[in-house]
């Protein structure tokens, strides 16, 4: 039995936050610091003919003012597609086009308003269908020459940026034996991030090496170190990021943004640090987005419900320039066939570039945007073929042992427990409340699965100071999720102290060592992992430092809470009273950790499949809704929300309950509020108040239920959570709007207008 | 972040010298009260003015106060949050506190002053809808004096009212409602707080000693250039009974006299179509409140 694992410690990081303390990218100040502001482009597609920042240079304060030709460097961690600041080219409204760094904000924002471009427009392209088309205006001639990975295909001298396919089986002699063949199309919309913290970040150059400092809230400071290193062509051991806490992230925080920016800046400031804060107007408009998709299925079924086949064509709109794209895509695209055993599969997914905000990373990688069309389609099917929703979901879905669609199999499969908790808790099968009035009542569910980045890896390092006191070294950021509490959680319980006196401080890729990222619902297994790993050594060498004071066998001896305790003796003393005689003249112990699950038994694959979709743990959600919809208004009103996780063991029940209940409120906000206003590229709602999210008057009753199927590798048998909580919201709330009114919408996001529209259609 | 502009300001204690102030520095002057749309308005650079001339330290000007002619006047100061938990408000013109508690979120309530919510004049106030039906007047004082303007015709445009030069908003008055009547306001956003009215429908219904409709008023938020008048409705409920389908059918009539604006937030046919839906629940609700004042 545990003394940590499954407790709701008391966040580490509360009482900073709290009490103002805690210090975001926005709060940094640094001695002889200057601020930044940039002029952006206003045209979605244009050459830049003329750019005159003389302007700028004269206004008084202004300390560099840098365009794309004195800084041509291009970045991408994936694709090398993006110059830092825009090179003789802009592609989408937002592109920075100059950068000015001045004493104060107000000055660089006024020199920014001087600078003079003259544009020669070029033609443009919005959706990605059309820029598809043989005559659509190509946004990257020179596609086929960026630096990028063999996995991301594209075609050259169109806007493709990168195309992936994938076959098992034989899709078309399952669509002959399915009883019923049934052919969809669903739209998901690109939506904001919305962190609470806008972008931001510090940069500092050393005319003396060569070298960068950055200070940012990303969510992977290792890996923004390799992509500038890469970009800039410096050693990695130049490039140092240190993170502050992140006002939130949710994806968007995953890429060089405001980075890139106070880079180029920093390059022509004399070694003084340059400051960028987004405006809540760039935020939404200059930022990075959720992928918007064209989802087309094909499934073909049993009439007993039974699925045998599916082939999905997914078109995604990928914005100007690659960001994550080509790996959300891909992970979404091999996600199309839902947590199902269907024998024939097929998919082929195209990433187009279009002249818009460019998308990135957002909650659910991917796998949000399939999850539309996929649970969609379910509720369709069922509805067709006359089985109830649950029942078509339970018939196919994926149990322990099952083959994922490469052959791994999967361990810890809790689908089956979240899909039966969730129905119950919303009443499923039970009578509802009667219609009032123009109120009609439904009930919908939908679910997810959801893999990690695999594989990937952490490490991390502990320290037990001098006066037995602890400290653990991550690179894992605290994004606000409790990452840092629940890693000093797992320290705590395999060294045997107590968690609130663990020191988790914030991380400095020049001190704390390599992790992949806070990203992919990753941190408390890979993490967790390294950080068990690193535990039981320190653990080890504190008992045998007790053995050596106490003079007995360190075998012998145990510790709880920092007391230890000899076996038929009972507590001998605490661990300071050891250290501090260990240590007169100071000193400490440190021990290092990692993991990378690379060579696991449990991500083996069949033979000629993608070993890469293995994935090192499978987290599953199902989220079931119950809505009010008023026939004469067309507004839907969420009245409760049944959302059952399979995270493996539970670290901390309080944090994951947040984790689902904040995700639960966003799955709701980006179903029914969340959408760009655009206008030939140009976002016109770029501010909170026209941009809606929902608040807290908008919120349905949250119940969080957290089912527990024990991952063999995980640490004490945690998997993860976060990011698949946010992907079954849409789904569930579309179906439970059908049973409401009859009405099924196919394209998000889900409007008055909409329900309006479709009522008058098929009036219920 | 995004920085104001540089901008001059005062604090005038005395009415006549937030009016001499006004005056002097001419059109690019702009009051300030609460805030919290003059300053979105000045970020966005929306508007430049010179010169703030914050009326706050100009004692008397927020209370909300019954004069012995009767009915109300509230000052331009007052806030909303102040009209929202009013208890002379709540007892006498409980549409007004139910129109308050939809304007923004709780803290901006804290800080809007009714005479802001008005005099920004934008077709979709949330508080003037309401006001127009209980025939309300503006009380504006400038270099020349005082005067009263009537609510339905102070509105000139989006953004532009009645308001000469250097006029300051110092009270909104509200006459006693007549006895055996009701009011109520009902209003479309896509969510439920944060929200500027996609329609905003104000109904009262005055009956007389048979039971019939003596006088309707019916007022909307965000179907034209101006706060809206109902004509042809309140015409065609005048003298006649409150059976469902006679209030369906004004509400049908409403939503003809309307002439909104598709724009980002909805689309004119849907506003339209929602003015005929909330004119009926307004004036339903008229009806409702009526009986339970009985």
């Amino acid at each position: 039995m545990e003394t940590w694992i499954g407790r709701s410690v008391p966040r580490l990081d509360g009482r900073e936050k709290v009490t103002g303390q805690a210090v975001y990218t926005v709060d940094v100040e640094l001695p002889n610091m200057l601020h930044a502001a940039v002029l952006r482009s206003t045209r979605p597609h244009a050459r830049i003919v003329d750019l005159d920042v003389s302007g700028a240079q004269s206004v008084p304060g202004v300390k560099a003012v840098v365009t794309g030709r004195d800084f041509p460097y291009t970045h991408g961690g994936m694709i090398k597609d993006q110059p830092f600041i825009a090179f003789d080219r802009v592609r989408y409204v937002g592109e920075v086009v100059a950068a000015v760094a001045a004493e104060t904000e107000a000055i660089a924002q006024e020199a920014a308003a001087r600078i003079r471009v003259r544009y020669e427009d070029l033609a443009a392209v919005f959706d990605p269908k059309e820029a598809l088309a043989a005559d659509a205006p190509i946004l990257h001639e020179g596609m086929a020459d960026y630096p990028h990975s063999p996995l991301y295909e594209n075609i050259p001298g169109t806007n493709v940026c990168t195309i992936r396919t994938f076959t098992k089986g034989d899709v078309q002699t399952g669509f002959a034996e399915a009883d019923a063949v049934y052919d969809d199309e669903f739209y998901i919309h690109a939506v904001a991030h919305t962190p609470m913290e806008t972008h931001a970040a510090v940069a500092q150059h050393s005319p003396a090496d060569g070298g960068y400092t950055v200070w940012s809230s990303s969510d992977g400071p290792h890996r923004r170190s390799k992509e500038l290193a890469e970009a800039l062509g410096l050693p990695v051991n130049k490039v140092r990021v240190l993170s502050t806490y992140s006002g939130g992230g949710f994806g968007g925080k995953g890429t060089l943004v405001a980075e890139a920016t106070v880079v180029a800046l920093a390059a022509f400031t004399g070694g003084r640090p340059v400051k960028m804060i987004f405006s809540r107007e760039e935020e939404l408009s200059a930022a990075q987005t959720r992928h918007a998709a064209y989802l087309r299925i094909k499934t073909g079924v049993k009439k007993d419900g039974t699925l045998v086949a599916r082939s999905a064509d997914l078109i995604w709109d990928k914005g100007a320039y690659a960001s994550k794209g080509p790996d959300v895509t891909y992970r979404g695209a091999m996600t199309i066939f839902g947590p199902y055993r269907i024998p024939n599969l097929e998919v082929r997914s195209r990433l187009v570039y279009t002249n818009k905000q460019i998308a990135g990373a957002y909650r659910g990688y991917g796998v949000t945007q399939v999850t539309w069309a996929c649970e969609a389609q379910m509720d369709m099917i069922a509805q067709r073929l006359g089985i109830d929703p649950v029942a078509l979901r339970l018939k196919n879905c994926y149990v322990e042992n099952d083959t994922f669609i490469n052959g791994q199999v999967m361990k810890a499969v809790g689908l089956t427990e979240t899909l039966q908790r969730a129905a119950r808790e919303i009443g499923w099968g039970t009578p509802k409340a009667a219609a009032s009035g123009p109120l009609r009542r439904g009930r919908g569910i939908a679910t997810t699965l959801k893999g990690t980045a695999t594989p990937t890896e952490s490490q991390c390092v502990i320290i037990a100071a001098m006066d037995g006191s602890v400290t653990l070294l991550t690179s894992a950021v605290e994004v606000g999720a409790g990452q840092h509490t629940a890693l000093a959680q797992i320290a705590a319980e395999t060294i045997g102290v107590d968690p609130t006196t663990i020191n988790v401080p914030n991380s400095d890729t020049f001190n704390t060592p390599y992790q992949f990222g806070t990203t992919s619902s990753r941190v408390t297994f890979h993490d967790g992992n390294a950080v068990r790993r690193a535990g039981e050594r320190i653990r080890k060498r504190i008992l045998e430092i007790a053995g050596e004071i106490l003079q007995t066998d360190p075998g012998r001896l145990s510790m709880v809470n920092g007391r230890i305790s000899e076996e038929g003796v009972g507590e001998r003393a605490g661990i300071k009273e050891v250290f501090s005689q260990k240590f007169p003249r100071g000193g400490m112990i440190v021990e290092h950790g990692s993991y990378c699950p690379a060579g696991s038994e449990l991500l083996k694959a069949d033979p000629g499949m993608p070993q890469g979709l293995s994935s090192a743990f499978w987290m599953f959600a199902t989220h079931a809704a119950e809505v009010e919809v008023d026939v004469e208004t067309g507004i839907v009103k969420v009245l409760k929300v049944a959302a059952a996780h399979d995270v493996g063991r539970v670290v901390n029940p309080q944090l994951c309950e947040q984790q689902i209940e904040g995700s639960v409120v966003m799955g709701i906000s980006n179903t029914l509020m969340e959408e760009f206003k655009l206008d030939r590229g140009r976002v016109l709602n770029n501010t909170l108040a026209d941009y809606k999210l929902a608040t807290m008057m908008d919120l349905p009753e949250i119940v969080a239920i957290m089912v527990e199927a024990g991952h063999p590798e995980g640490p004490y048998g945690a998997k993860g959570a976060g990011e698949p909580a946010v992907a079954p919201t849409a789904p569930a709330i579309a179906g439970a709007i059908f049973d409401a009114i009859g009405v099924r919408i196919t394209d998000l996001p889900i409007t008055p207008e909409k329900i309006r529209a479709a009522l008058k259609k098929a009036p219920c | 972040m995004k920085r104001l502009k540089p901008f001059a300001y005062r604090e005038p204690k005395t009415l006549r010298e937030a009016i001499r102030i006004l005056v002097g520095e001419g059109p690019r002057a702009a009051t300030l009260a609460g805030g919290t749309d003059l300053l979105v308005r000045m970020k966005q650079g929306v508007v430049t003015p010179s010169l703030l001339v914050n009326l706050k330290r100009i004692k008397g000007l927020d209370r909300i106060q019954r004069p012995k002619a009767g009915g109300l006047s509230i000052g331009t100061l007052s806030t909303i949050a102040a009209l929202e938990r009013s208890a002379l408000v709540a007892k006498r013109y409980p549409v007004l506190a139910q129109a308050a508690g939809f304007l923004g979120s709780p803290s901006i309530r804290q800080l809007a002053t009714l005479g802001g919510n008005v005099g920004r004049s934008s077709p979709a106030a949330d508080m003037v809808p309401s006001l127009v039906v209980l025939k309300a007047s503006v009380i504006a004082e400038g270099a020349s004096g005082k005067r009263e303007i009537p609510l339905d015709t102070f509105f000139k445009g989006p953004g532009q009212n009645a308001l000469a030069p250097a006029e300051i908003i110092t009270a909104i008055v509200v006459p006693d409602a007549a006895p055996s009547s009701g009011a109520a306001y009902v209003r479309l956003g896509r969510r439920e707080g944060m929200d500027c009215a996609l329609v905003g429908v104000a109904a009262s219904l005055t009956l007389d000693g048979a039971g019939s409709v003596a006088e309707a008023r019916l007022a909307m938020a965000s179907c034209g250039p101006v706060p809206l008048r109902a004509r042809g409705a309140e015409a065609f409920l005048s003298g006649g009974g409150l059976a469902e389908e006679r209030l369906r059918e004004a509400a049908r009539l409403a939503a003809g006299e309307t002439s909104p604006i598709s724009d980002m937030r909805a689309c004119a046919d849907y506003r339209r179509e929602m003015v005929e839906v909330l004119a009926y629940r307004a004036l339903a609700a008229a009806v409702q409140t009526d009986r339970k004042a009985r």
